[in-house]
């Protein structure tokens, strides 16, 4: 038996096996994972662009299929009350809270022109953005699963990834492995690895694949994969001259500083990842 | 402490030096415990402790990366 209203209409934009999918969502059947991708890649765009045609509905779901019951329901509740004290403001909630069982906080952003600081008040996380971090790599990877008051649908990448952002937010994650610093190892390791996907192969990953991708890195041989990511990075996504080049500079940079600073260990590991780059690239 | 009186003690660890237009905003939202640890850092620096890395854009310059115990700065 169906549950779906008008299914002429329905028919009309959708294929039989379409709606038998959108039928096992709203029972709240499991999807296979071949489901769940086709879902993601041909139905709720669809269903996106559905209800941002109707104008009554204010508030925007994307990636619902990746949602736990009920959370999106909630989310709604939660943004309705922050409109409440952020008149007129673009609010977005996103973040573990969707898709996670345990989370920390309720990661909500509120696009506001005016510098303000980000707080924490009983596990709500207001983050403050200015406007034009909507067409960030970490606004786009962020709306890939969120509940919103404004449409999310068409929203541009601006930001472009250098081989020389890449090599940075490598030495930090490495700076934070050497340092064993845990409190900034993770969002390091988010940002490495969600520059590293659009920078090799233009895709934005959602935070919930960046979550899964960090914790399984971390429980792993870390350095070995991240020097991995690395390298595949600079070959697959920059010009092969300008990587040899940069990578021979790098060698020779790190190859001074051994002599200077007392950390052979952590520069060596570095020299060793350029030689990689060198070698794959030759 | 504000901007200012930070500036003056960064200084006198490094001698004569810049600061660019962002750190004013940086170091007057930073708890004055962080501050301090703030200027640890750069005599740490200054000495030699805290080991740098190599800008990949200008390799003269050297980039050392401030990692306090949080991260909400």
């Amino acid at each position: 038996m169906s549950i779906l209203p008008n299914k002429e209409a329905l028919q009309a934009i959708f294929t039989k096996r379409q709606i038998e999918l959108i039928q096992k969502k709203l029972t709240n059947q499991e999807l296979t994972p071949t489901e769940r991708s086709y879902f993601s890649r041909s139905i709720s765009k669809k269903l996106t662009a559905i209800q941002n045609l109707t104008s009554e509905n204010k508030y925007f779901t994307v990636g619902e299929e990746f949602m736990l019951p009920n959370r999106k329901e909630k989310a709604l509740t939660i943004l309705k009350k922050v409109e409440r004290n952020h008149k007129h403001q673009q609010i977005l909630i996103g973040g573990s809270f969707l898709y996670a069982q345990d989370y920390q906080d309720i990661d909500i952003f509120i696009i506001s022109k005016y510098e303000k600081e980000d707080r924490v008040e009983i596990h709500h996380h207001f983050n403050y953005l200015k406007p034009n971090a909507i067409n960030s790599l970490f606004f786009n990877s962020l709306a890939k699963i969120c509940v919103s008051n404004f449409n999310v649908g068409g929203l541009t990448m601006e930001e472009t990834v250098s081989s020389a952002q890449i090599i940075s937010q490598y030495q930090e994650v490495l700076q934070d492995f050497s340092n064993k610093n845990k409190a900034w190892i993770k969002s390091d390791l988010r940002n490495f690895v969600v520059e590293c996907s659009y920078a090799s192969q233009k895709t934005v990953l959602n935070s919930q694949q960046l979550r899964d991708l960090v914790n399984n890195i971390l429980v792993k041989d870390s350095e070995k994969i991240i020097r991995k990511i690395l390298v595949n990075t600079l070959i697959l996504g920059f010009n092969t001259k300008e990587i040899k080049d940069i990578s021979s500079k790098m060698i020779t940079s790190y190859q001074e500083l051994i002599i200077e600073y007392k950390h052979p260990h952590h520069y060596q590991k570095l020299i060793d990842s350029f030689k990689e780059v060198l070698t794959v690239a030759s | 402490m504000q901007a200012d009186e930070i500036k003056e003690k960064i200084k006198a660890i490094l001698g004569e030096i810049e600061f660019e237009g962002h750190f004013d905003l940086v170091i007057n939202n930073m708890e004055e415990k962080m501050q301090l640890h703030l200027l640890e850092w750069v005599k740490k620096c200054h000495d030699r402790e805290i080991y740098p890395d190599p800008s990949p854009i200008d390799h003269s310059l050297l980039a050392f990366f401030f990692k306090p115990n949080v991260n909400n700065i």
